[in-house]
């Protein structure tokens, strides 16, 4: 079951049927955002940038929600109790 | 409990774990004080740094500090079992991971009262229905992403069923690639993608949801 990707991306910018061109951007889009596309497909996915707005804020969007979750969202710390726990029940194993 | 000196113990594969998280405390060979100190003190160097990394892990899957902290040392009792099985040089962290995740499926989720797995299906139809789709991240601004605080987007990300959630972690905040993260959740990599594609579209919306609440989308 595939998701129709142009519909879905044209109902983000309101216009479903003038998007229909940018199929393979939206698939590359997800690649080149977390580092998994070729550098052919990155390439042809970057220039593909400069000439269509959708797609453009599109991928602005998506790398700010990566960028905000990276940056923004607390590491929690172990509590030093827990290595000491951990080395303490290995010891006895 | 065995008794004798065994070293023998490669015979445990890594698959095994995983597949039987209720081995026997007795399961691990007996070493003699020499050998097991090394055994110690190597674990010590390739497992224990990881440790924060598995707390933020657990904590983010149970949300729960008490529960984060039995799900890591739960985690780090069965690497160690297996310790003999791991090679050297090979993603430890991964490794660990896998194991953490498995626990928290196989025992913890049982355990606790969390919502069982998210229904894909009805997740698949909601995104294949065309009046939700108008509603996906219409008018999520760069600006109001990035205006809000650490606390809202962890939120936002808590409310996500957790097989999405494990997925964002384990990709935006712990930075796996996809073949890892397919290794760690036992998925195609086809599957890590459009799991990845559709947690982000949730999440998303929740965003879009706080954003909406907080007056930011003006
Ligand atoms: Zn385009």
């Amino acid at each position: 079951m595939k998701r129709n990707f142009t519909n879905w991306m044209g109902s983000l910018f309101g216009k479903p049927k003038q998007k229909a061109t940018c199929c393979d951007c939206i698939k590359s889009l997800q690649l080149v955002v977390d580092g998994e596309a070729t550098k052919q497909q990155e390439e042809y996915f970057l220039n593909h940038l400069d000439e269509c707005m959708p797609c453009y804020n599109f991928y602005e969007v998506e790398k700010t929600v990566k960028q905000v979750l990276q940056n923004k969202i607390e590491k929690k710390s172990a509590p030093t109790h827990l290595a000491e726990n951990i080395r303490s029940r290995l010891k006895s194993m | 409990m065995m008794t004798e000196d065994n070293l023998n113990n490669e015979e445990i594969r890594p698959e095994n774990e995983g597949h039987d998280p209720e081995l026997e405390k007795g399961s691990v060979p007996e070493l003699d004080p020499k050998a097991k100190a090394e055994k110690d003190a190597q674990f010590e160097k390739e497992f224990m740094p990881l440790i924060s990394s598995l707390y933020n892990f657990a904590y983010r899957l149970t949300l729960d500090e008490d529960d984060a902290n039995d799900l890591v040392q739960e985690t780090y009792l069965k690497a160690y079992r297996f310790f003999a099985s791991y090679e050297q040089g090979t993603n430890a962290k991964a490794w660990l991971f896998r194991i953490l995740k498995n626990s928290f499926i196989n025992d913890f989720r049982k355990k606790s009262k969390q919502p069982s797995k998210v229904d894909y299906q009805e997740v698949e139809s909601f995104y294949n229905s065309d009046d939700v789709d108008e509603n996906i991240t219409v008018d999520l601004r760069i600006e109001s992403i990035q205006d809000m605080i650490g606390d809202e987007v962890a939120t936002a990300l808590n409310a996500l069923a957790v097989d999405f959630r494990t997925i964002i972690i384990l990709c935006d905040l712990e930075g796996f690639t996809y073949e890892e993260m397919a290794k760690i959740l036992d998925i195609p990599i086809g599957t890590v993608r459009s799991r990845l594609h559709r947690a982000r579209n949730l999440l998303k919306e929740k965003l879009k949801e706080y954003a909406g609440t907080m007056g930011y989308n003006k």
